[in-house]
């Protein structure tokens, strides 16, 4: 099975009993999952956890579904649900707002030649993430499946349980209330109004 | 469209998902009103800023971890087929009951059906763990010799 396989003919192959497509979809998704369920709980041990039992139960799972269009849907679905709980289990409490144990990281060297501007997108990264941690679950959940992961508004009907109309609004308002609180929390030269 | 109409639909416009015709409508009066575009663009940059953020690696320990579940399942279904094999003997002995030539033939008749179920049940459910527990190994082996 090519690297370049769909989603979909990976899960029909997988179903088949070709136990190679899931390792093809593991590799393909590991590292969007993990960066998702991390920034939903505000945790990279979290995190590692969430994603591991996400691929867990999808492996059980898939080949017991009708799963074979939006896999990539269904599977935010369960990491979404996977972080939930535990946000839930943490106690009502959507994420700590002091950056927690050992939030996210935002990498110390980026490839760029230019110090300053690596210095600025790092500082820019870790103000996004604090702000991130102050929204409502609902809200970091929607910016981060659309603006960070690149889902479409259908993908993230099908993840969240909504319609396309409510997930417009929805991340309307989100995106309204994180620029708001960004504005807020940064002084970020050349973003600011 | 009036300012507010537009503001609603600024997150689909700057997304690509709306309507060609109602894209067209919220372009036209971007252009003419300036509160609406510093609104749009305000959208756009908090989109920027969230596309932005830089991927973090995943760690060796997410794929070990999941190798590691995906064996104590395996153990599981190991269990689950013993289990399976031991209710051989009580289907055995139902269908043992049909060959008594003491009982009457309705009810050994009632007991052969009752065998015949109870063993093509009990097959069914072999069947599905054995089919299980071969992607799971067949799994465990790949994602061994990756690691490896």
């Amino acid at each position: 099975m090519a690297e370049e396989a769909s989603d979909e003919d990976l899960v029909v192959a997988f179903k088949r009993g070709d136990v190679r497509a899931y390792d093809m979809l593991f590799r393909r998704y590991q590292a969007p999952v993990f960066n998702y369920v991390s920034r939903m709980v505000g945790s990279r041990q979290a995190g590692e956890d969430l994603a591991q039992e996400t691929f867990y139960k999808a492996f059980v799972a898939l080949g017991r579904t009708r799963t074979e269009t939006h896999f990539r849907a269904w599977l935010y679905r369960i990491a979404t649900n996977a972080a939930i709980s535990h946000l839930r289990r943490r106690g009502g409490q959507s994420v700590s707002l002091d950056g927690g144990e050992d939030p996210p990281e935002v990498p110390a060297t980026d490839t760029s030649d230019d110090p300053e501007a690596s210095q600025l997108r790092r500082e820019t990264a870790e103000v996004v993430h604090r702000v991130l941690r102050l929204l409502p679950d609902s809200y970091r959940q929607i910016l981060l499946l659309r603006d960070h992961h690149g889902l479409s508004y259908l993908e993230i009907g099908e993840v969240m349980g909504l319609s396309v109309e409510a997930v417009t609004s929805l991340l309307f308002r989100a995106r309204r209330e994180f620029r708001q609180r960004y504005l807020e929390a940064a002084v970020p030269p050349g973003l600011g109004r | 469209m009036n300012c507010e109409e537009v503001s609603r639909r600024l997150s689909a416009y700057l997304d690509g998902e709306l309507p060609p015709a109602e894209a067209e409508q919220v372009e036209r009066h971007l252009r003419d009103c300036p509160a609406c575009g510093r609104e749009y663009a305000e959208l756009r940059q908090a989109a920027e800023l969230l596309a932005g953020l830089p991927q973090e690696t995943p760690p060796p320990a997410i794929a070990q971890g999941l190798r590691r579940r995906l064996r104590q399942r395996v153990a599981l279904l190991f269990v689950g087929l013993a289990v399976v094999l031991l209710m051989i003997l009580p289907a055995a002995s139902v269908l043992g009951l049909a060959l008594r030539a003491d009982l009457p033939l309705w009810a050994r008749f009632g007991f052969l059906l009752s065998g015949v179920c109870f063993a093509g049940a009990l097959l069914i459910w072999c069947c599905q763990l054995l089919r299980r527990l071969q992607s799971l190994v067949a799994y465990g082996f790949l994602a061994g010799e990756r690691t490896s």
